[in-house]
């Protein structure tokens, strides 16, 4: 191997960590000592001391798992993507444009169509204003299909993980 | 002018008990203004005769009579005169502040309205043309505002870096501002020889006929949303 000196100081410095290892092994003093260096990092030695013997630089070892949150599932869920991607009477807008553009842009022969998309815009707005409320209270409905996050924690802290 | 609205103002609150007043949408529990000075216990005056013997038809005012109200402004006044579309309408009109010159304008522009519409009456033929034609200017500005209501709006919305005019519906109240925006923007867009109650005039008139720059202003920009309906889909609710 043609390698200078730095190299073979980095090797010994390597193998008091495997010895470290040995002794204490949790993840995360296991990350903190760790060298991620593709130079210095030989799985080799850090598995059984030993040199590769093709001659070729020893693979990189695997990202060391660090366990920094427990491993359980919370009681809570954040709010944070809540908004809801709907996108109501999109239809009744496209057949008030198909009527808008038969009657070219003439309201008075459209005023069917203009008075649905209105009253379902309206509709929206005071089911979207109600809906708020209750989330903002955190009122249960029944047979509701989404649950707005306080809702859901309101369930998911009556019905605990058990520990 | 401004004391002889006082006048009636005066005149007309103590007959009807204004102070028992009482907001519109009372019973609803809105949003908070965040720098009011009053406590949210407060309610808004209402000032207008119709609604305060609706109030006491209905029975809601007994409830109210040791609710706590705001003062009234003071262009809340119970006058048969007082329209509050006219009052907004003025108050679009004017600027930094020069109510005065802004009322005188709008009741210049009724005049000229008024006008226009009697002399077509007089020189009418028959008598079903004369009851067809419309004096009162009141009535033709309604019109002319409910004309030039726009029913949808753009609005851009950026998607991956681009920003589309995405169609999207209009509540009632924007799109009466938007009506009399175009309105005072027609009025103001005319040659320098020309004043602005006269073209304000001929504007609400055409208006109220369904034709002229407002309702051309209307129907360009229902032919846009038209024509961005494919982005339609990206409007967040």
């Amino acid at each position: 191997m043609t390698q200078g000196g730095r190299g073979r100081i980095s090797i010994t410095q390597q193998h008091s960590i495997t010895q470290q290892q040995a002794r204490r092994s949790t993840p995360h003093q296991l990350s903190t000592t760790m060298r991620l260096t593709p130079l210095n990092l030989r799985s080799m030695y850090l598995v059984n001391n030993q040199r590769p013997k093709n001659g070729r630089r020893a693979t990189r070892v695997p990202f060391p798992f660090n366990g920094c949150l427990p491993l359980k599932l919370r009681d809570s869920v954040s709010g944070k993507s809540e908004k809801l991607q709907s996108n109501p009477c999109v239809q009744e807008m496209f057949v008030m444009f198909s009527c808008f553009k038969k009657n070219d842009f003439d309201q008075a022969l459209c005023s069917k169509e203009i008075q649905t998309f209105e009253a379902c815009h309206l509709n929206h707005l005071t089911n979207e204003k109600r809906k708020k409320e209750q989330e903002r209270r955190g009122v249960m409905v029944p047979g509701e299909k989404r649950l707005a996050h306080k809702q859901l924690n309101h369930l998911l802290g009556r019905y605990k993980q058990p520990v | 002018m401004a004391t002889g609205v006082r006048v009636l103002f005066n005149d007309f609150r103590v007959p009807l008990r204004s102070w028992l007043t009482v907001n519109s949408a009372w019973g609803q529990v809105t949003g908070r203004a965040r720098y009011s000075q009053y406590p949210p216990a407060y309610i808004k005056p209402v000032y207008l005769p119709a609604k305060l013997e609706e109030l006491e038809r209905s029975g809601d005012a007994k409830q109210l009579e040791y609710t706590p109200v705001r003062a009234a402004y003071n262009t809340h006044t119970s006058s048969v005169f007082h329209d509050p579309l006219v009052r907004k309408f003025t108050n679009h009109i004017m600027k930094t502040g020069n109510k005065c010159l802004a009322r005188e304008l709008v009741e210049k522009a009724f005049q000229e309205v008024k006008r226009v519409q009697l002399q077509k009456r007089n020189t009418a033929e028959t008598e079903e043309e004369k009851e067809a034609i419309v004096c009162d200017p009141l009535k033709i500005f309604k019109q002319a505002v409910e004309n030039g209501r726009p029913v949808l709006q753009l609005v851009p919305i950026k998607r991956g870096g681009v920003k589309y005019q995405v169609p999207v519906p209009i509540t009632d109240h924007r799109s009466y501002f938007i009506s009399m925006r175009w309105l005072k923007e027609a009025g103001r867009e005319k040659e320098r020889t020309i004043h602005f109650p006269e073209k304000l005039a001929r504007e609400l008139l055409a208006a109220a006929r369904n034709e002229g720059r407002v309702v051309k202003k209307k129907q360009d920009l229902h032919r846009q949303c038209e024509a961005n309906r494919a982005y339609a889909h990206y409007r967040w609710s």
